[in-house]
């Protein structure tokens, strides 16, 4: 927060009714209309290792079944998987009985519109890389919900696939 | 008041909404805060959760209940959602492409904060609540200390990369899951996010904190100038590259 900072705007009459927020927002009619077009988010490692990139030094006990397993090829969508902040849902595409690519197919992240803000010469803010430090604490905040439920929706998908 | 009637510690955590949710109590009354505070979430979980074919959310997302049937509960949530919406560019919207409604990302820091008033209202002056790493304190830490809170390492989730002390404010992060280098937003999926992978903010109480990391996250590397924009709220970014943006006045807040 600046010194000074703007007051923010207030107001709440509830005028938005999702119907006509879709109907005036043309980004927002126009993903409504298509589903959004799956992302290939990167080659999947086809190895022993039994957790998801990016999991892998994770503590997290939720883990995504071995790839060493061959699985039918095709895809396969796992299920939407309540992250609390919305849904996330992952499918696996599968070549070869081997898991060749993840689709986010949902994720939570409650930005439909794409309107950038209106941005005026930006303060300098303070920066500094990011350090590992260890600390008593009482509490942690951070994002993991989303990544427990795309491992699940991941699991899910996978399990199908094996069946 | 506080030394006459509250003088029990109570921690309990229990899985609900999809979620570990921790309740600390130093200076409880009884144990009745700690089972009422549980039996609220249990029941916004009833009401709001889409996986619930019986919830109201559901059953107003089919028609089943008009607009004007909806539970007082209902209201506030849509009225928050709405003010939020226009308060962040339109950012934080809880209509889905579809056309239906999903509020999720609205109930779980208003839950807490309500959470958190049934908690006063038992009497007790100093507790923690930490749902799913959103996080609202009150008073004192066992021994007097302040509370300590972490912020987790978007690229490692066992380890710490800040402490600060919430001095009774909300504190709530948003963040997206990494693969390598890869992290994407799935509304423009052919454009990956090449800046922020962790937002973190210390709002007014956890529902602001909440509402405002999930917006300005969305916004990507201008999220923390937004922050920055607004009264009663600091921010700490981390981008892709593992370093940080915080906001003019976050330092007030940081331990370590």
């Amino acid at each position: 927060m600046r010194l000074f900072a703007r007051a923010a705007l207030f107001g709440t009459s509830i005028t938005a009714v999702c119907a006509v927020a879709a109907a005036f927002s043309p980004e927002a009619a126009r993903l409504g209309q298509a589903a959004p077009a799956p992302k290939k988010m990167a080659e999947a490692p086809v190895s022993g290792s039994a957790t998801m990139a990016g999991f892998a030094r994770s503590a997290s006990p939720i883990r995504v079944m071995a790839y060493v397993q061959r699985y039918r090829d095709g895809r396969a969508t796992g299920s939407a998987v309540d992250a609390y902040y919305g849904v996330v849902q992952v499918q696996a595409v599968i070549r070869g009985g081997r898991v060749v690519a993840v689709n986010v197919l949902r994720h939570p992240s409650h930005s439909w519109t794409s309107r950038s803000i209106n941005t005026r010469a930006l303060p300098r803010l303070e920066q500094e890389v990011i350090r590992a430090q260890s600390a008593d604490i009482h509490a942690v905040s951070g994002a993991t919900l989303t990544s427990h439920a795309f491992v699940r929706s991941m699991n899910e998908a996978l399990r199908q696939a094996s069946s | 008041m506080t030394d006459r009637y509250c003088h029990r510690a109570v921690r309990e955590t229990q899985i609900v909404m999809g979620m570990p949710i921790t309740v600390e109590i130093i200076d409880c009354p009884s144990t009745r805060p700690l089972s009422d505070v549980f039996a609220y979430f249990d029941a916004i979980d009833r009401r709001f959760s889409v996986f619930r074919p019986d919830s109201e959310i559901i059953a107003f997302n089919r028609g089943r209940v008009m607009r004007t049937e909806i539970s007082a509960h209902l209201q506030e949530v849509l009225a928050l959602a709405d003010q939020t919406r226009r308060r962040t560019h339109g950012y934080f919207d809880i209509c889905r492409p579809d056309g239906l409604i999903d509020p999720s990302g609205i109930v779980k820091g208003w839950a807490i904060r309500n959470a958190s008033r049934l908690i006063d209202a038992a009497g007790a002056k100093n507790y923690l609540i930490d749902a799913g790493g959103d996080i609202q304190s009150r008073g004192k830490a066992p021994g007097g200390m302040e509370w300590k809170i972490g912020i987790r390492n978007p690229f490692n989730d066992r380890e710490i990369i800040k402490t600060v002390h919430p001095f009774g404010r909300g504190v709530a992060t948003s963040g997206t899951y990494t693969r390598g280098h890869h992290i994407y937003n799935p509304h423009r999926p052919d454009h990956p996010i090449t800046d922020i992978v962790s937002l973190t903010v210390i709002g007014a109480d956890v529902l602001q904190a909440d509402l405002y990391a999930t917006a300005a996250f969305a916004m990507g590397k201008d999220g923390v100038y937004f922050i920055e924009e607004m009264p009663q709220l600091e921010g700490y970014a981390i981008d892709m590259d593992g370093v940080a943006t915080q906001t003019t006045g976050f330092g007030t807040f940081v331990v370590s």
